[in-house]
């Protein structure tokens, strides 16, 4: 045998990457390491980078350490197949291993490429262990940050043009400024900050496509080096639209900035800059975010400030995107927590206006999922559901007040069925705004790409944290919608929102890596479920006019 | 709003079978199955059960083998003990069976349960998730002013009727066919196994007879409580408009009140005692009949708890003209007490396969259809004497010797006067007669 279908395994695992498919892709991945080890062929090392930057674009770095370590015990030691070994590694956060690898790689590659790939995975390796060890003081934590500026400046200085190298060697030296670490013998940061900037006019002016997303993140942290601060939003912007610029590379920029730079949405330029960031990254494919709801409000806050601000300067086109992400964290103001009567987080719920699920009732109710709230939960099918009367909801950024629900449940609808319960929360929060039901039923026709979907709920009842995880859609049928995720599954109850104007199209209520298929093939496939609201609310609508248990 | 099923046999001998294996399986493997979350890959958080939880599951699991044991009688019969976890279990391992498929019909044309430990084990996670989680129903409190009825009124009772099984479905259809029809329907309480709404909906209000007109009630029960009581309250007294689980009917001449002595069980929950001694002081001369689960004394089973004497000096100002009662499976007509000049009445046999009296006790002084006689008793530990129905049960095949008779009861009212009916499923009478006012 050889490695005439590399091509076909590129484009397999690609495929399965790009859907979300981890099953798939772990299996794939699976079926290239056993023939890695049996092959007397090495892999060629052109598909062998493939595979592993393919793996990293979605952040696979478990699969990636293990193909990586079976392709160099194959005999495939290159630089660049051990650098990614390295990489990948360093992003799981295991940082003593890559080291020595890194140094190996520094020494074999002379004078190459790979050297200075090597000495920026060891800058960046460096500055992790600084941000990590949090004391500036501590000599040995000092020596960490020298480390980094070393390899940095060992790559930028002799060679002006690497300017992804001389950009981090500005944010150290900053950094090491504001932390009061003594650094002399290097160039002034500023300066070099001023010549990495003309560098990339430079290099603009004569590109003949657009320049790399990594170039323009380059830019922005040279302006804020400079303190530019009108040309950095500038550029945060250039930088969010620009095609290239996946959600790995938006959130790496947001960490650089956040973490090296230390900007806070509190003042300027991190007050402009991370908003826009944040906007754009969540609205990239695989992007997710979570935390403390409580701080969503004060990002909402923070991000609605920003609005104001920009659009002076840049005009209200400029703030669709941003402004469509401050919606999207003004949605988390309706989902709330459905606890046990312990506090332990059993699921999700959201506001919605009665009127447009229960003709001429009026007011506000929760919809969660009959798994989660139950009147009479069946002993078999739905052992998991508590009574209402055991129920709390937890609006944890509305004040985290938590509220009881009456004992009679509005609707419900078994899992099996609709997995949908309607519930009255005692005293309701007045500021509590019910969610926008889309009227439209979810279309998609291949090859069209795939709808994207956003949930927006607390991933496995944890304290004080919710989440908003953009999903794709895999199938769907009048009731049912399959989407993947790229992060942890949803939570149950969760709303699933379409990605323009954050209305709502399904209720999330299950996943798993063997959901029967809903997409005409037999069998089944690792997916996420949410029940069509369409199909939930013409029930409701049937069981009024009937004078069911409205 | 689960789907219709039909009512499954849960045996004594399946079940042990099953959980006996399952529980001899090496500890981890026990372990892992309680704490395995519930199929179907549904989000909801929970934490599964700690091994201490987990002991504590297999010390109940055992309990309730040995309780079922005791009141098992011959394999393939229904079986049902006065024990919650016992009855959870069964009510769990019928609703699984169904719903994977696994019975068989038996030769008399019932559901039985045929499962193994290997499905016990898939199931028992659920199984915990679900018991631990039961509490029961919030309370409802009746109405003060009793519900009216007519002067001249028909009405049936049935007791322990719920097993959807045997006499049962018989007795409903002997009373939506009698031809003199029904004002009042009431149902003494149980629903087996633990009033699970399947249960309720499949052994109870599927077969209840539907007779023009007529008003229906039903009393709480251990059974049902096992569970909460949540398909007795949001389904069975919904379905009766009944707003509480203990209520009161009225005509010119009688008071009828039906207690809850389920919700906490063998007392008078909440706000009843008071509640009755309104009523009954608001009847002014009607005479007052009280109808419950639990009884207020026994002849034939010295072990069963009684009712304790809450009721006080309504008992001993012979306020209480008669009650009637379940729990205890058969049928007694009780002479009158000598100190409270009630009369008491058990009519718990009127689904529930019990197994066939050998009294030794009095004579026979009548005998009625379907074999059935009457068994004349003196009183014993100060409870009173009466007529105790005998018999075979014709419908439990292969077992027709075995089990005593089901059926029920009717009580004509004609203005002040009162004429008991004691009849067989197939509505023929056994016993007929006026009760003395004096």
């Amino acid at each position: 045998m050889s490695w005439d279908d590399r091509v076909q395994l590129e484009s397999e695992l690609k495929r399965a990457l790009n859907s979300f498919d981890w099953p798939e892709a772990e299996a794939i991945g699976a079926r290239i390491i056993k023939r890695v080890n049996s092959e007397t062929e090495l892999l060629p090392e052109r598909t062998a980078k493939t595979f592993l930057q393919d793996l990293r674009a979605k952040r696979r770095f478990k699969l990636m350490t293990d193909l990586a370590e079976t392709l160099i015990q194959s005999g495939l030691r290159t630089p660049q197949i051990r650098r990614q070994y390295a990489q990948a590694l360093i992003d799981q956060g295991l940082l003593a291993a890559p080291e020595s690898i890194l140094q190996s790689i520094i020494v074999d590659a002379k004078g190459q490429n790979e050297e200075f790939e090597a000495r920026g995975l060891l800058g960046r390796l460096y500055k992790q262990l600084f941000i990590n060890n949090k004391d500036a003081t501590s000599p040995r934590n000092r020596a960490n940050l020298e480390r980094a500026l070393n390899e940095y400046l060992q790559v930028y200085l002799p060679d002006r043009g690497k300017v992804w190298h001389g950009i981090n060697a500005v944010a150290i030296l900053n950094r090491a400024q504001r932390d009061g670490v003594p650094i002399t013998g290097t160039p002034e940061a500023a300066v070099m900050a001023r010549e990495i900037l003309n560098t990339l006019d430079e290099r603009e002016k004569n590109a003949t496509e657009p320049i790399p997303a990594w170039d323009i993140a380059t830019t922005l942290e040279a302006c804020v080096a400079l303190k530019d601060f009108k040309e950095a939003a500038q550029t945060a912007f250039r930088y969010i639209d620009s095609q290239t610029a996946d959600a790995f590379e938006i959130a790496s920029t947001l960490r650089q900035l956040t973490e090296v730079w230390q900007l806070n949405e509190a003042e300027l330029p991190g007050s402009q800059i991370l908003p826009i960031l944040k906007a754009g990254h969540l609205r990239r494919g695989g992007a997710s975010m979570e935390g403390d709801p409580k701080k969503l409000r004060l990002e909402s806050a923070a991000v609605g400030n920003a609005i104001d601000g920009l659009e002076a300067v840049f005009g209200p086109d400029r703030m669709v995107t941003i402004k469509w992400y401050k919606q999207g964290l003004d949605q988390c103001d309706s989902v709330a927590r459905v606890e046990k009567p312990n506090g332990k987080g059993h699921g999700t719920g959201w506001v919605i206006n009665a009127s447009e699920f229960f003709p001429g009732r009026t007011g506000l109710l929760l919809l969660t999922n009959a798994h989660v709230v139950s009147d009479n939960p069946n002993p078999f099918t739905n052992p998991k559901a508590i009574y209402a009367s055991d129920a709390r909801v937890r609006f944890q950024s509305l004040g985290d007040t938590v509220y009881e629900v009456e004992d009679d449940v509005v609707w419900t609808s078994p899992p099996g069925e609709l997995d949908a319960t309607f519930l009255v929360v005692k005293g309701m929060p007045e500021n509590a705004k019910p969610l926008k039901i889309h009227s439209r039923a979810v279309e998609w026709k291949k090859p069209a790409p795939a709808p994207r979907f956003y949930i927006i709920g607390h991933p496995g009842g944890r304290d004080l944290e919710i989440a908003l995880q953009d999903n794709h859609l895999v199938a769907y049928n009048e009731r049912l919608l399959h989407y993947r995720t790229p992060t942890e599954p949803g939570n149950s109850g969760s709303p699933v929102f379409e990605p323009e104007d954050w209305r709502v199209v399904a209720l999330h209520h299950r996943g798993g890596e063997t959901m029967a298929r809903i997409d005409g093939e037999a069998g089944t496939y690792e997916a996420n479920e949410g029940v069509s609201i369409l199909a939930i609310q013409k029930a409701t609508r049937g069981a009024a006019a009937v004078g069911g248990n409205v | 709003m689960s789907k219709s099923t039909a009512p499954v046999i849960v045996s004594y001998e399946t079940l042990n079978n099953a959980v006996t294996k399952a529980l001899s399986k090496d500890a981890t493997t026990f372990l892992k199955a309680a704490q395995a979350p519930p199929p179907g890959g549904f989000e909801a958080g929970d934490t599964p059960p700690t091994a201490d939880e987990v002991a504590k599951l297999r010390g109940e699991l055992t309990g309730a083998l040995k309780k079922l044991e005791e009141e098992n009688q011959a394999p393939g019969v229904f079986v049902s003990a006065d024990d919650q976890f016992a009855s959870l279990l069964q009510s769990f391992a019928a609703e699984g069976s169904l719903m994977q498929g696994k019975v068989d019909t038996t030769a008399a044309g019932e559901l039985e349960a045929k499962f193994d430990e290997h499905d016990f084990l898939g199931w028992v996670g659920s199984l915990f998730t679900w018991v631990r989680k039961l509490k029961p129903h919030k309370w409802a409190n009746a109405p003060l002013n009793p519900d009216p009825l007519p002067n001249s009124l028909r009405v049936a009772i049935l007791g322990d009727w719920g097993s959807g099984l045997y006499g049962a479905p018989a007795c409903a259809r002997s009373i939506e066919n009698d031809p003199k029809g029904y004002g009042l329907l009431l149902h003494l309480g149980d629903v087996y196994y633990s009033g699970t709404e399947s249960e309720v909906n499949d052994r109870f209000l599927k077969l209840w007879p539907k007779t023009q007109g007529a008003v229906s009630r039903a009393c709480n029960s251990n059974h049902e409580m096992y569970t909460g009581g949540y398909a007795y309250f949001d389904l069975s007294l919904k379905k009766f408009k009944q707003p509480a689980s203990y209520f009161a009917l009225q005509n010119d001449h009688w008071l009828l009140v039906g207690l809850d002595t389920a919700y906490k069980e063998w007392e008078f929950a909440n706000d009843q005692i008071s509640w009755l001694r309104k009523v009954v002081e608001n009847a002014g001369n009607r005479r007052v009949i009280l109808l419950s689960h639990h009884q207020l004394f026994s002849w034939a089973d010295s072990t069963k708890k009684n009712l304790p004497g809450e009721l006080g000096e309504l008992l001993t100002n012979k306020k209480i003209f008669a009650w009637y009662w379940g729990h205890e499976h058969r049928c007694m007509i009780f002479d009158r007490h000598s100190a409270w000049g009630i009369y008491g009445r058990c009519a718990g046999h009127s689904g529930f396969p019990y197994f066939r009296d050998k009294f030794t006790e009095g004579s026979i002084v009548k005998r009625g259809p379907q074999d059935s006689v009457l068994r004349k008793v003196d009183s014993k530990n100060a409870v009173p004497g009466g007529l105790i129905l005998e018999g075979p049960n014709p419908y439990i095949p292969d077992h027709i010797n075995d089990y005593g008779p089901n059926g029920y009861m009717t009580l004509e009212f004609s203005d002040d006067r009162l004429n008991e009916i004691v009849q067989m499923p197939d509505g023929s009478v056994a016993y007929e007669r006026e009760i003395d006012r004096t």
